[in-house]
């Protein structure tokens, strides 16, 4: 199979969606050509589908999400782009007080079809304002979906999903990730929203991990079987809402141990509540306590020296298997 | 009828006929439902029937009435917290508004809105909203739709004079003027936002003059007068159907009482004669007056409209007491339009 | 508000007793001190004293039934209208510790709660549907934790062991074969561990007694005039005992002091002081003159990162030979005693440990012990170390022997005094002083008396 681009596959999302939907529409900052976007994802489809489908706005937040609100009410779909997640604090009113909302307040009349794609993460030396993964605050806010895409092949079969989803969803792309290689099908294809990835099979301990991470776990669990013999299993959950808890829960009843990294700061973190789940549900089969290896209770600072220090590396997280097998 | 303009840069903007009877009486009959709606929330909050935040419209009605009669039924209508007045104008079921105020399974919103978010999209109500000046980047939103899809709709947004002054007006005002979305935002300057005087929040009188910033018209009306009110709202939402983008419309008008239902009318240096001298411009009265001039209707018929108006309510809020509340577990449903089976919420 | 009596832990080492009896019964109101169930710890039978009023609303465990430290096995409540619902959480159902690392050091881990019994959730589900005792597990989880393995393990060798037996027994010697009694498989265990881990040596000492037994008599015979001909026991409110507490009580982690209960059936006895409590009087004063004896050896993760601990408190470990083995109960802060105050002590706690009665609180925590084998007859022994003490003094008879003073011959009363001590606390040097320093006290007593 040939092998894309994790901003192409999605840009083939955008394209294939746009294609089969006249409803479907783009609008975010600096969208059309020649630039395609800040991360070069929409480079082309502004010279395809026009400047009225991909339509660049003022740097507005709260009028780009709110804008795509009212044009879903009023029959659209459209997708916006945030340019850093970051931003989106900026339109917090428009996600989390209307977006989210609109539906259960009017008591199931209406819905709003928006997807909100987003890059996160670090990575980039771009420090504390740009270099966010805010996923725990749309988790906690019912109404809202979360995608976290690791993969080129994940990211275009979910973003198909999340636009023809009636709910408005999230959709945390990873700006260090953009290059990214990987296998993609040429045609269109959904990738259901809510269905958890075992992206590595194994028996001596379950590993969740979210967007970046996921590669960098399978990097290091490979290692990890030929040098010591650990056969982890990872686990990519891929949607964060709604989570595929059965996924996780068999997997940690198979494995007997967990180890959830994030590059979010641990505080109040996804893997919280993925820990809290399977304490519940996995709770005798539990043989390790849970632990999660996720960035430090900090900002992101400037110097790349110090932002490896505080995200989760390959040592910490090798520090963590070894100390949950004990 | 006066009307002051600040800027009209649309050369060619045809005079607008003075509406017949049928559509002067329908825009008193309006008022008179918005107003008797209004007054029997105050009694039944007083009471103790309905509860909840409600914000209520009495002495606005001629902006909703005068407004809304210039749109039709796939028009969409944006509001602010204090929307009962422009919802029952553009066309909402009043029994179903007051059965969702009452909490009943009956209600616009299935009991989940409330006064603040009451939405009916088979009248193309988008929604009020409980975020002062949310609604107007949503407006840019549906604008941006009805342009898109070309079939001549038309927005009005509803906002507040408070709502001016919020970042999320300045966005949605600039992507509307910009992209020349066919929208048509009118700001009910009532002269105090929640309890501080316009003075206080804002540096000029003219809320209006922003227009110019963002390269707009800007319209002022007086807003106890009906017929000034429709005729600015016309031209405003003939030249978005037309294709020639938004307008923003500031009618001075005035609300009897509080800013929250249960708030007392006092406010920062309201003066207990301002009331009394806007009573005496009483947007029913005004217009009665007009009506009973013109000959067009006698003072008997206005009457009677009013007793059917409050006959109406009367009929709703029976409709109301009498619907059933909504099951408990209903509280968990349409979070979303689409769930996984058998994944708990 | 509801008060848990838990079973104690006594020591270190102690994991678990059992429950051999219940005093009290559901309903009855107990005091503070009141004996409320006897026990079997790994150094003796005690009992277990009520740690606050209240009427027993629950007995959560089965007379004969082992219980971990820490379990609860009864609930007071200082009324009977106080609503109390079901019994105590089971030690073993604590939530799982959700712990945090691969994190930074200056984020330390989180403290998980952590169970009472170091198991983890699966190993204790496994335990339970094997039938696997985790008191009788080892685990080898980080800090001794029990995990799957270790469980299935021991289920693999429970398994296995009948088999052994069976090729055991053709070529096992005919004889009387008796069952180790929990305490005698306790002393074992506890020998074996001293003389596996410590490094022993003994130094005696022969001292004459003169003085020590001109003194004994100097002091029983006023102790007489005191009293009247028959001394008599008064049972006095235990002046060292906690003060009431509004509050939820501590867990009994013993009295401070050692202070006298009134304890039925005691005959009037006549409180002759004798050589054993000579022995207790300048054994504790001499501890307190010697520090680095009165001290125990404290393992760190290497050997090079323990350390010595002297000890604040004087606690006098007294051996009391018992019929199935031996107790030592301890005589707390004895430096501070009289001679009359040691002996009365002395004698309240040779007769509760032979009628299986030692409070729970006198056990424990003993910083030196003395061994009295004088009494029957031995002239003198070497004793092991009793860890974690430093020391350990084994007394043999008073005999009378000759001596030479001043020149001549004389037939003075001697006794040996063997000192056996920890090479990793203690040397050679130091010990001989400590019996030094006894042997000048024991040669001018009433220098020391208080």
């Amino acid at each position: 199979m040939r092998e894309i681009q994790y901003r192409e596959a999605i840009r083939e999302s955008l394209r294939h969606e746009m294609l089969r939907d006249a409803s479907v529409f783009l609008v975010g900052e600096e969208l059309i050509d020649p630039w395609g976007g800040t991360f070069g994802v929409t480079k082309g489809l502004s010279t395809e589908f026009g400047e009225e489908r991909v339509r660049n706005t003022p740097i507005s937040e709260a009028a780009i999400i709110g804008c795509a609100i009212g044009a879903a009410l009023a029959g659209m779909r459209p997708v916006a782009e945030i340019m850093f997640l970051d931003f989106i604090a900026a339109g917090m009113d428009q996600v989390v007080n209307q977006a989210a909302k609109i539906r259960y307040m009017s008591g199931g009349q209406v819905n709003v079809p928006i997807v909100i794609r987003a890059a996160g993460g670090s990575g980039r030396a771009s420090a504390a304002q740009h270099s966010q993964s805010l996923e725990a605050w749309f988790v906690h806010i019912p109404g809202l979906k979360v995608v976290m895409p690791s993969t080129p092949y994940d990211a275009k079969g979910l973003l198909t999903a999340a636009i023809r989803d009636p709910d408005p969803v999230l959709f945390i792309e990873h700006k260090m990730m953009y290059n990214n290689r990987g296998p993609v099908p040429e045609e269109e294809y959904v990738i259901p929203l809510g269905l958890a990835d075992v992206k590595r099979r194994g028996r001596d301990v379950t590993i969740v991990a979210t967007s970046r991470m996921v590669p960098r776990v399978l990097a290091l669990t490979d290692k990890l079987a030929a040098e010591q013999g650990i056969e982890a299993e990872v686990v990519d959950p891929r949607t964060l809402v709604p989570l595929d808890r059965k996924t996780i829960v068999e997997s940690v009843q198979k494995t007997h141990r967990l180890v959830i990294v994030h590059e979010a700061v641990e505080r109040g973190g996804f893997g919280a509540e993925v820990a809290s789940i399977v304490g519940v549900e996995a709770f005798t089969s539990l043989d390790a306590p849970i632990l999660r290896v996720a960035a430090a209770n900090t900002p992101v600072p400037f110097a790349p020296l110090l932002e490896d220090f505080l995200v989760p590396d390959e040592r910490r997280i090798e520090e963590a298997i070894l100390e949950t097998v004990a | 009828m006066a009307s002051t303009e600040v800027s009209d840069p649309s050369p060619g903007t045809p005079t607008v006929d003075v509406p017949g009877p049928d559509m002067l009486l329908r825009m008193y009959e309006t008022m008179a439902n918005i107003r008797s709606f209004e007054e029997r929330l105050v009694e039944l909050f007083n009471s103790g029937q309905i509860g909840g935040v409600l914000h209520v419209c009495i002495g606005e009605e001629a902006c909703a009435a005068g407004v809304c009669a210039n749109l039709r039924t796939n028009d969409y209508l944006l509001t602010s917290h204090r929307g009962h007045g422009h919802v029952l104008a553009k066309g909402a079921s009043m029994d179903r508004m007051m059965a969702e105020l009452f909490a009943r399974e009956t209600g616009l919103c299935r009991a989940r809105g409330g006064s603040m978010h009451i939405i009916d999209r088979s009248v193309g109500i988008l929604g009020a909203n409980g975020i002062v000046a949310a609604g107007v980047p949503i407006a840019a939103g549906a604008g941006l739709a009805a342009q898109m899809r070309g079939e001549g709709q038309v927005v009005v947004c509803f906002l507040g004079d408070g709502a001016m002054n919020h970042g999320a007006f300045h966005e949605g005002m600039n992507l509307a003027s910009v992209w020349n979305l066919p929208i048509v935002y009118v700001c009910e300057n009532n002269l105090y936002a929640q309890f501080t005087p316009q003075r206080l929040h804002a540096k000029s009188e003219d809320l209006v003059k922003r227009a110019v910033a963002y390269d707009i018209p800007g319209i002022q009306a007086d807003g106890q007068d009906v017929l000034a009110v429709y005729e600015v709202a016309s031209r405003a939402v003939e030249r978005a159907r037309a294709g020639g983008g938004p307008t923003l419309i500031e009618l001075k008008t005035y609300r009897y009482t509080g800013h929250a239902i249960s708030n007392p009318i006092c406010a920062i240096g309201r003066p207990d004669e301002e009331v009394d001298a806007w009573k005496l411009r009483d947007p029913l009265r005004v217009f009665e007056r007009y009506l009973i001039d013109q000959g067009i209707c006698s003072a008997d018929d206005l009457a009677a409209v009013r007793r059917e108006a409050a006959a109406r309510v009367d009929t709703a809020v029976e409709f109301a007491e009498s619907s059933p509340m909504p099951a408990a577990e209903t509280a968990l449903e349409d979070v979303y339009a689409a769930w996984p089976e058998g994944v708990p919420l | 508000m509801a008060t848990e009596v838990k079973m104690p832990r006594l020591s270190l080492t102690m994991e678990s007793g059992v429950l051999l009896r219940w005093l009290k019964a559901v309903g009855d109101f107990v005091t503070k001190g009141e004996g409320l169930a006897e026990i079997e710890t790994d150094k003796a039978t005690a009992i277990l004293e009520a740690p606050a009023n209240g009427f027993v609303r629950a007995l959560l465990v089965d007379e004969g039934s082992e219980a971990a430290c820490d379990a609860v096995l009864s609930v007071l409540t200082p009324s009977l209208d106080e609503i109390y619902e079901g019994a105590g959480e089971a030690p073993a159902s604590k939530p799982t510790e959700v712990a945090s690392t691969g994190t930074l050091p200056q984020m330390p881990l989180s403290a998980g709660i952590g169970a009472q019994i170091q198991a983890s959730p699966a190993a204790k589900h496994l335990a339970k549907q094997l039938g696997i005792d985790l008191t009788m597990v080892t685990g080898t989880g980080p800090r001794g934790r029990i995990g799957l393995e270790d469980v299935q393990r021991a289920a693999d060798e429970r398994d296995e062991s009948p088999e052994v037996k069976a090729d055991a027994s053709p070529a096992a010697l005919a004889g009387r074969r008796v069952p180790l009694t929990r305490m005698r498989a306790a002393i074992a265990r506890r020998m074996v561990e001293s003389a596996m881990t410590i490094p022993q040596f003994s130094v005696r000492r022969r001292v004459d007694m003169s003085e020590a037994l001109k003194f004994l008599d100097t002091s029983n015979q006023s102790v007489s005039a005191q009293k009247g001909a028959h001394a008599q026991w008064t049972p006095k409110p235990s002046a060292g005992s906690p003060k009431p507490s509004a509050g939820s009580p501590k867990p009994s982690a013993g009295y401070p002091g050692a202070g006298l209960r009134p304890t039925e059936g005691t005959p009037l006895q006549k409180q002759t002081s004798g050589v054993a409590d000579i022995l207790h009087f300048v054994v504790a004063r001499a501890l307190r003159a010697h520090p680095e004896v009165n001290a125990s050896f404290e393992p760190g993760t290497t050997l090079e990162s323990s350390q010595i601990v002297e000890h604040e408190a004087v606690n006098l470990g007294i051996a009391v030979a018992l019929p199935d083995g031996l107790v030592v109960p301890v005589i707390r802060g004895a430096d501070k005693m009289s001679l009359q105050r040691l002996t009365e002590v002395r004698i309240q706690l040779q007769d509760e440990a032979q009628r299986g009665r030692l409070p729970v609180g006198s056990l424990g925590e003993a910083t030196f012990t003395v061994s009295n084998l004088g009494t029957l007859g031995a002239d003198d022994f070497i004793a092991i170390v009793n860890p974690p003490e430093a020391a350990i003094l084994a007394v043999g008879r008073v005999q009378d022997a000759v001596v030479v003073s001043n020149g001549s011959f004389q037939v003075a009363p001697v006794v040996v005094l063997s000192i056996t001590a920890d090479h990793r606390v203690l040397d050679g040097a130091q010990v001989a002083q400590f019996l030094q320093t006894l042997s000048e006290y024991l040669a001018e007593p009433e220098a020391l008396a208080t």
